[in-house]
């Protein structure tokens, strides 16, 4: 039990100081938002979490491009599932903080299709992987599709929904994160915040790597 | 807002209900992760 890697041990320590400091701590006193403002740990990690996750998914297929070990092509895989977990569960949260800000639990912005979108481009990604049966062909067709998902991705939730108009905050003139608007008090724990979650999915894709190795082991005996 | 909120005190309840929450949550993914690491070898 107490063998964890110190990253591990630094994740729970992150994710524990998120949901006290998460609640506990000071937040400016925003109409509407209310106390919904903490929703920013939570909901708004989900995304840079899974970005970074779908950053990893990208850099490992490259790797895989460059030099086609069958283990790259595992981390790309599992990288870019919990990168999805992530993404649902943006989604998910996003959809409730809507209900109770913006009035609906959808409302028709362009960052809110575009994750939508995002998240279909990578749906399309597993169905391709499961498509291919030869081992080598589908790593090396999925790896191709990766770099093009993580573009279509980072276009449809990071550069679209800046060209119009959009409810969320950094888009469409609206305030977002530059050094003005997020209030240092909350920076104090939206970074660790990120941070704790993002070594929290690393956690889970290392486990599920393992069991795929495991499993392709078991296979070959 | 966000004085009310901590005034009546009662949020200590909900943190520790998501501590605990997350306390087992973590001793699971531990447990997994032991025993995956335990398969690997």
């Amino acid at each position: 039990m107490l063998k964890l890697s110190w990253w591990k041990w630094l994740c729970i320590v992150l994710i524990f100081y998120t949901l006290i400091e998460g609640f506990l701590g000071p937040v400016p006193a925003l109409p509407i938002l209310n106390e919904t403002i903490r929703n920013l740990y939570f909901h708004v990690t989900m995304w840079f979490a899974m970005m970074i996750l779908m950053t990893v998914s990208l850099v490992y297929s490259i790797k895989y491009l460059s030099k086609p070990l069958a283990h790259n092509d595992t981390v790309a895989e599992m990288s870019a599932k919990v990168g999805m977990l992530f993404g649902i569960i943006g989604i998910l949260t996003g959809m409730i903080w809507a209900k109770n800000t913006w009035g609906a639990y959808w409302v028709n912005d362009a960052k809110l299709n575009g994750a939508a979108a995002a998240l279909l481009v990578y749906t399309a990604y597993f169905i391709l992987r499961n498509a291919i049966e030869d081992e080598t062909k589908r790593a090396r067709i999925s790896s191709v599709y990766a770099i093009f998902a993580f573009t279509l991705m980072m276009v449809f939730i990071m550069v679209l929904p800046r060209m119009t108009d959009s409810l969320h905050p950094g888009n469409g003139g609206n305030p977002g994160f530059s050094t003005y608007d997020l209030d240092a008090n909350m920076r104090k724990v939206f970074y660790p915040a990120v941070l704790g979650f993002t070594l929290l999915g690393i956690w889970i894709m290392q486990l599920k790597i393992n069991i795929k190795k495991l499993q392709h082991f078991n296979d070959e005996q | 807002m966000a004085d009310a909120f901590r005034q009546d005190g009662k949020i200590y309840v909900v943190i520790a209900v998501v501590c605990v929450l997350f306390a087992v949550l973590f001793g699971y993914l531990i447990y997994l992760d032991n025993k995956i690491n335990k398969l690997k070898k």
